[in-house]
């Protein structure tokens, strides 16, 4: 794995880190 | 180090940013704060200000480091990553721009909401605020870079310190100071470019020519030819073209700076300004690093393609005029930076905070949260810098992940909304992206993932033309087998007719 690979997969856990907020997010609002 | 230059550029910085910044506070004292102010400046800004911004945004750490870097190891083909931006504002200011302000929204996925439903709007903030973050750990880099060339510290130490200043910068300016800086900068930034590459012209022996009889001697005529070597049109030029165009014109970082203009017309008008500000930044970009690459004491430098051409700046021109350049392009690298941010913290406050967490949140809030983003996100972002990606390398493969939403938003906004097909559409262009990216997918067609520095058949460039084609065709087939309601505009038109 290059230092390139390392970056891009930090994106992706950037990207899932605001997907698991917004999912906990939702289901809080879909019950209210 | 080079003290007096240092203090030139910072000197340049203060004085421009905090010198606008008290005029506006004293021109805007007695404005009430706005839900819009802070990220939108009141949706107030005119022509030359969201022209030079538009131009600005787009001009960053990629087209002053990343052409010096591409035109370093490929040449002139470097330009169409340029033209691709020209293109990009055209669409803007005539199309995505218009219609986005037109509607009146704070976001991109705020539209998303209208034309598919809030899964669509939730995945794509998702994404798009990843793509922005790394987005900002290039600026970042391009940060350390020029502080590399004013003080010989290491890239990751100046983007530490230069990051710093950007987070600071932009809690305290919002989109309305930003706005008036990069006029003031723009104008400062060609009159540099300018001279600097007449000066560069009169002190290398031979001048200009030279430096094309020395690539004509060396075997590399490709380098001179803004068609490249063989393969290059399809592996580098017109993948800038549908990366940028089918990713920028639908990014909350472009369309942040549309939807504070003050109206549709400013963004249309704005077109003639923003167009020719972006594109002939490439021209002098591509000219100074080829000169660069010419000359024996720079071409043999370590990491020469990320350093050689500013140091030769650093080197040839007379300290003041160093220093204006360097102020400028580092001003015009904030200003991106500034800019990507405000739009990562304005999408989750807008998007994810207010949407689901606390949607009777005020005003003053909302501008505290984007404020605590923007040094959380800020702050990693410099910390990811120092992995040091190849930086056009790094945006096209950031900009592939967003040419599924700009389809789905066409489609919505012209042919059908269904939320259920932008989900499909969205999930099965990022699912293959991704194993393109991290599996041995690319193998399986005969292509090899190279690594950092792209090379004729190399998968690394080909995400954006895989995704493009993905949405495409899901889109084609759904839009057989879905039903959906009217485009947003086709029902707006329908509405108004029946009125």
């Amino acid at each position: 794995m290059n230092t390139t690979m390392i970056w891009q997969a930090g994106v992706v856990t950037m990207m899932a880190t605001f997907g698991i907020i917004a999912l906990i997010g939702y289901l809080k609002a879909k019950k209210r | 180090m080079n003290t007096g230059l240092l203090i030139g550029v910072l000197a340049y910085e203060l004085i421009v940013i905090v010198g606008l910044g008290v005029w506006l506070q004293m021109r805007h004292k007695n404005q009430v704060a706005s839900a819009d102010e802070f990220a939108l400046a009141g949706r107030d800004l005119p022509v030359p200000v969201v022209a030079v911004t538009l131009a600005l945004t787009v001009l960053g750490t990629a087209h002053i480091l990343g052409v010096f870097e591409m035109t370093w190891m490929m040449g002139s083909v470097a330009i169409w990553f340029s033209i691709a931006h020209v293109i990009l504002l055209t669409f803007v200011c005539l199309g995505t721009g218009v219609w986005f302000r037109r509607l009146g929204v704070q976001t991109v996925p705020e539209l998303l909401h209208r034309t598919s439903g809030v899964e669509t709007r939730l995945l794509v903030t998702c994404v798009m605020a990843g793509v922005l973050f790394g987005i900002l750990t290039v600026e970042a880099q391009g940060i350390g870079i020029v502080i590399n060339a004013l003080t010989g510290w290491s890239i990751a130490q100046g983007a530490l310190v230069g990051g710093v200043l950007g987070i600071l910068y932009v809690i305290f300016a919002g989109m309305r100071e930003i706005g008036y800086v990069n006029l003031v900068n723009a104008i400062v930034m060609y009159l540099g470019l300018i001279a600097a590459t007449a000066v560069i012209g009169m002190k290398l022996n031979g001048g200009f020519d030279a430096v094309g009889d020395f690539y004509r001697n060396e075997g590399m005529e490709d380098m001179l030819s803004i068609m490249g070597g063989p393969g290059l049109f399809i592996n580098f030029a017109l993948v800038n073209v549908v990366a940028v165009l089918f990713s920028q014109s639908i990014n909350q970082m472009l369309i942040q700076p549309a939807m504070s203009a003050k109206s549709t017309k400013t963004i249309k008008k704005a077109l003639w300004i923003a167009a020719p500000v972006n594109g002939m930044f490439g021209v002098f970009a591509i000219a100074i690093a080829l000169a660069a690459r010419a000359q024996p004491e720079f071409a043999n430098m370590a990491d020469g393609a990320k350093l050689g051409s500013t140091t030769m700046l650093v080197q040839y021109l007379p300290p003041w005029l160093a220093a204006v350049l360097l102020a400028s392009f580092l001003a015009a690298i904030l200003s991106t930076f500034a800019i990507i941010a405000l739009s990562i913290a304005t999408l989750f406050t807008n998007d994810i905070f207010k949407a689901l967490y606390k949607p009777d949140a005020s005003v003053a809030t909302l501008t505290m949260m984007i404020r605590v983003m923007i040094i959380i996100i800020g702050g990693i972002a410099i910390a990811a810098a120092s992995f040091l990606p190849p930086i056009l390398a790094a945006m096209i493969w950031l900009f592939a992940w967003l040419v599924p939403v700009f389809f789905i938003t066409m489609y919505g906004i012209f042919f059908k909304r269904h939320n259920g097909l932008s989900v499909v559409t969205l999930l099965t262009a990022w699912i293959i992206n991704g194993l393109w990216s991290f599996s041995s997918l690319p193998m399986m067609f005969g292509m090899q993932r190279m690594g950092p520095i792209p090379v004729n058949v190399n998968a690394d460039n080909y995400n954006a033309y895989i995704t493009a084609i993905i949405s495409i065709a899901v889109l084609a087939i759904g839009h057989f087998i879905v039903k959906g309601e009217d485009g947003l505009f086709k029902a707006q038109a329908k509405a108004k007719g029946a009125a």
